[in-house]
């Protein structure tokens, strides 16, 4: 469902990200990427966001191949796609409701729809009793967890998360990699990009470890 | 029906926010935009000025002493068929003395023995003789006539006001331009410091797949808006302006419905154009 054919990024001259780099994830599957700071694992979610652009290589993802992808198709590929920010990012003047809500509403959904897509999400990550809080009422786990909601509230066919227990604490990030992997065991094709290689190992998913930019490792 | 709470809640929002700047530009936009209209006023003012002078426009065509009533009444007949005369208004000396008495009074001429005016007729002509390569070849033919000692066509007053006339449109035209580019500037640099203030949530909007349109009409509504209200508001300064003139110095024509309507479309189109620009540039399209 993922293609990503020796795939390099490279910043100007001397900054290498990412170095012919090359893997596959069928649908259903789940890959913690893994790696210290400056591996270049964030650049591999952006690259696969379509947020930057590959120096040489390809990525395709289900029906979309991104070389080709026009700038105009963006939003289109992204409403197929669900991210978690390590920040949560989200709007401090929506309730966690409302904040689940915006992928649907962007997408033009249905009022009726998206009330019942977004009760559906939160309770899937366990955050529908929080959905009338605005975010500086939400403990950092939560939060995370309502920006988890958001990512599956369209039903995304791949789910990426940059980084997304960095700002919470040990079993606050355990609680949330596991939810990651329910995520994954109802179906939902996952890749989290972590720093945190031991914990990660712990839920026997595919690894994939990138050094310096090159794909080290890739553990099924 | 989304876009239009979204945009209300963005204009609350960014009156709450930066209420000086919305302040500021719609004040701005109703100053700048008062100087073209008053340019508007002045140029319809004028140009309806410059259709009288045209409608009460004749042609003074005096006759030679003594002519008979056979060649008057043969004379009329020619001036009639000529191409831009409408009408033919034949003056006696009689009636000549007469017109005199009324404009200047009696004391005039009471002390001449004779009556020195000559008869006259006056040509009312339309607006294809009052060219002027037509009308000095009209002037050329009627004095070149059998009977006619001079003729009069008093058209320089009306060269003049028309050159002034169109002297003010061209220049209210020029005015117009830098206004409308100096308000799409203001409404754009609104609309960037609304949009800079919801820079984070827009990165959310994009982050989900908000499409451009999504993003952007919210925003050039608001630029739309700001536009609408300050040239709404210039437009009734204006009349006020048109009703102090009116009732102070000289009567003035307003603008036609149709044409406050432009007037205020005008100001709706160059805040929405701003604001584009502002997003487009932010959104980096």
């Amino acid at each position: 469902m993922l293609e990503v054919k020796e795939v390099t990024k490279e910043y100007g001259d001397r900054i290498t990200a990412l170095s012919n780099v090359s893997f596959e994830l069928e649908k259903g599957e789940m890959a913690f990427l893994t790696g210290a700071s400056g591996a270049g694992k964030s650049t591999l979610l952006r690259l696969i966001f379509r947020e930057e652009f590959p120096t040489s290589g390809e990525i395709s993802l289900g029906p979309y191949n991104l070389a080709e992808l026009p700038k105009s198709k963006i939003p289109d590929l992204r409403r197929h796609l669900g991210y978690v920010f390590q920040d949560f990012r989200l709007i401090s003047e929506r309730t966690a409701f409302e904040n689940v809500a915006l992928p649907l509403e962007v997408a033009g959904k249905a009022l009726r729809y998206i009330r019942k897509r977004v009760d559906e999400a939160m309770k899937q990550v366990g955050v529908w009793q929080r959905r009338n809080s605005y975010p500086r009422q939400l403990s950092g786990g939560e939060a995370q967890r309502v920006a988890l909601a958001r990512a599956i509230a369209n039903e995304p066919l791949l789910l990426l998360a940059d980084e997304p227990t960095g700002n919470l604490d040990m079993k606050n990030s355990r609680d949330l990699f596991e939810l990651f992997c329910k995520l994954n065991l109802q179906g939902a094709t996952v890749i989290v990009a972590t720093h945190q290689v031991a914990m990660a190992s712990e839920f026997g998913k595919r690894i994939l470890h990138l050094e310096d930019g090159i794909l080290k490792q890739d553990k099924k | 029906m989304r876009y239009l709470i979204k945009t209300i809640a963005e204009i609350r929002r960014a009156s709450r926010h930066q209420p000086l700047s919305i302040f500021g530009t719609i004040i701005t936009i109703l100053l700048a935009m008062l100087l073209p209209g008053l340019f508007w006023l002045a140029a319809n003012n004028l140009t309806a000025v410059e259709k009288k002078l045209k409608a009460n426009m004749t042609v003074d065509v005096f006759l030679v002493d003594d002519t008979s009533q056979a060649k008057i009444e043969k004379l009329r007949g020619e001036l009639l068929s000529l191409e831009g005369v409408s009408d033919v208004i034949f003056y006696s000396e009689r009636d000549a003395l007469f017109k005199i008495r009324e404009s200047f009074g009696q004391d005039i001429i009471q002390d001449l023995d004779d009556n020195p005016l000559p008869a006259s007729f006056s040509l009312v002509v339309d607006d294809t003789v009052l060219e002027p390569e037509t009308a000095d070849s009209l002037v050329a033919h009627l004095s070149a006539l059998d009977q006619v000692e001079e003729v009069v066509f008093a058209r320089e007053i009306l060269y003049r006001f028309s050159g002034i006339t169109d002297s003010i449109k061209r220049f209210g035209i020029v005015i117009a331009v830098l206004v409308i580019l100096s308000g799409i500037f203001i409404s754009a640099n609104t609309v960037r410091v609304a949009i800079t203030d919801r820079r984070e949530v827009v990165e959310i909007m994009q982050v989900v797949g908000a499409s451009r349109t999504y993003i952007m009409t919210p925003f050039v509504l608001l630029g739309g808006l700001l536009g609408l209200i300050g040239t709404a508001l210039s437009a009734v300064l204006l009349r006020l302006i048109d009703e102090y003139v009116s009732n102070n110095l000289v009567e003035l024509q307003f603008l036609n419905l149709h044409e406050i309507i432009a007037f205020i479309l005008t100001g709706l189109l160059l805040g929405m154009l701003g604001a584009l620009l502002a997003t487009r540039k932010f959104l980096k399209i």
